[in-house]
């Protein structure tokens, strides 16, 4: 190209360096900000695109008051940015995405004027985020960990921000199990897959706090509330159709297989659906009617569940797992994929990772599925 | 085949399906129908064609960019589609940085997403883990904020 030798930043058009800081995270916006004004100008809205309210606190026996005292002031000044920027309209419409996090550990024999203080630091912590984090007026993302039942003040703050589009909650136990007006949310993900994943609330048999209203992702791995939240759309369906969720992903117990079969009934719109069996148990499902979810395309999940699933239903994506005795059984792979060929579409997409190491069952699949066009060794 | 020239008259005969991995060219050779015309390619040398020709014909057979990959596209597939490249693209973007922009400017103007895209990719792993001072120093860059907008982006940084 011919032409005068530009600086490097005025070489490349402002939306390709946009597009370049689209793959760095926020230390680098950081830096890139306080380079020049035109990065300043592109990294500025991405810096507080993500916000982060944290508080995590412990007393350990051997604390003394100064390390409680700097953890609790390291906390002070974190919320004190989150106010200031929550303050701020230009900076608040900037947000995006926000995560919280709470977690407060006190050991025994823990000092315990310092074990209360750290108690003592949860109410200004919520309070603070609760009347912040209402002023992010376009917030899509919320990432929420809360080592502690949730808070009902957060609950009620979240149910109201009107376009909240993905909701996840990591690591939590709910307390509060009804809230009226309803958390309204695209994508709602309840992740308990770590070693907590305990009820905050065991005589409640419904988690009424999500509405099902716009939701169209379900992601439930947490074999605790998977019951409770398909009770309370249940609930919600006999009232209103479910007409925008299209994909289910869930940790399924055996206990909650029936309502589950229930809540699918509901479903008419679902195109996806993931399943697991909890800690890996096998359940054998029943075949589920043809009229239920009646618009699946996609199944992932194990091979017994494929079988009560597939069938019937317009599937044409399959990503199958399997117990390591059931996989080294012709018989039980002859069923699989009979029930794989039963699908209203033709199964062109398949996953089987056991099949490298059962080549007998190339000839099976290529003559019950013969419209297959990628096979995959590997989830 | 296709008969393309690039800026400096060098002329190139390309499969057709490659070159139609360029937008701009799939265009004109759709506007002007069956034709042994060569294309001119106005704002390409062939020193920054050779390069990207050479990625053209390596991802010839790769399926084609969605541009609406949002809705199932799990965040794990997002992840490692913007962090990881295959070993041949990091070798072939192992280049100075005068002709690594070139090439973003030449996807750009020829109008290949994939290329693009991957440049673009190439040049953030220049800045990552890079301090303001380091930065300024790969890009050459020039401070132009006045002292007090630096104190005060340094201190709106701080509450961030």
């Amino acid at each position: 190209m011919d032409r005068p030798k530009l600086p490097y930043v005025k070489r490349l058009p402002v939306e390709i360096w946009s597009e370049c800081f689209n793959h760095l995270g926020m230390r680098e916006y950081l830096a890139l900000t306080t380079t020049c004004r035109l990065f300043y100008d592109l990294c500025h809205p991405l810096l507080f695109k993500t916000i982060h309210c944290v508080s995590k606190l412990e007393v350990k026996k051997n604390h003394t008051n100064d390390d409680v005292n700097q953890q609790l002031s390291d906390l002070e000044a974190r919320m004190n940015g989150f106010r200031t920027i929550s303050n701020n309209p230009r900076l608040a419409s900037l947000v995006k995405e926000c995560s919280l996090f709470y977690g407060c550990k006190v050991y025994v024999h823990a000092d315990e004027k310092a074990a209360q203080a750290v108690k003592d630091a949860y109410t200004p912590f919520v309070d603070t985020f609760t009347s912040s984090f209402i002023k992010f007026t376009n917030l899509r993302h919320l990432h929420v960990e809360f080592r502690h039942n949730l808070d009902r003040k957060i609950l009620v703050a979240l149910a109201s921000l009107p376009r909240l589009e993905d909701l996840i909650f990591k690591n939590v136990k709910f307390g509060v199990h009804k809230l009226q007006p309803l958390i309204k949310v695209q994508n709602l993900t309840i992740d308990n897959r770590g070693p907590v994943d305990s009820d905050g609330n065991p005589s409640a048999k419904k988690l009424d706090l999500f509405s099902v209203e716009i939701l169209r992702r379900l992601n439930i791995w947490s074999p605790t509330y998977a019951s409770k939240v398909f009770q309370s759309f249940c609930d919600q369906a006999q009232k209103t159709t479910i007409i925008n969720l299209v994909s289910l992903d869930l940790v399924l117990r055996e206990p909650d297989v029936g309502t589950f079969y229930v809540f699918l009934k509901y479903c008419p719109k679902l195109t996806q659906l993931a399943l697991s069996f909890h800690k890996g148990e096998d359940i054998v499902l029943d075949p589920l009617h043809k009229a239920i979810i009646p618009a699946l395309q996609e199944f992932k999940g194990p091979d017994l569940a494929a079988r009560a699933f597939v069938p019937g239903r317009p599937v044409w994506s399959a990503y199958l797992t399997s117990d390591k005795a059931r996989s080294a059984k012709l018989e039980e792979n002859r069923a699989t994929i009979i029930a794989l060929s039963e699908s209203a579409a033709p199964i062109t997409d398949l996953c089987m990772p056991w099949l490298s190491e059962a080549p007998e069952l190339s000839s099976l699949i290529s003559t019950h599925l013969p419209n297959l066009k990628k096979v995959h060794w590997r989830t | 085949m296709v008969i393309l020239i690039t800026s400096d008259n060098v002329k190139y005969v390309v499969e057709k399906d490659v070159a139609e991995l360029s937008v701009l060219v799939k265009n004109m050779l759709e506007d002007i129908g069956p034709s042994d015309e060569p294309i001119p390619l106005h704002n390409v040398t062939s020193t920054v064609f050779n390069k990207v020709l050479e990625y053209c014909i390596y991802h010839r057979n790769d399926p084609p960019p969605s541009d609406d990959d949002e809705g199932c596209a799990s965040p794990l597939h997002k992840y490692l589609a913007s962090h990881i490249c295959s070993e041949w693209d990091q070798r072939f973007f192992d280049v100075d940085q005068a002709l690594l922009f070139d090439i973003i400017l030449a996807a750009n103007y020829l109008d290949i997403k994939t290329l693009l895209d991957d440049a673009c990719k190439a040049v953030a792993h220049l800045i990552q883990g890079k301090s303001t001072e380091e930065i300024r120093g790969i890009f050459n860059i020039v401070n132009d904020f006045t002292p007090e907008e630096e104190a005060r982006v340094k201190k709106e940084n701080v509450s961030s």
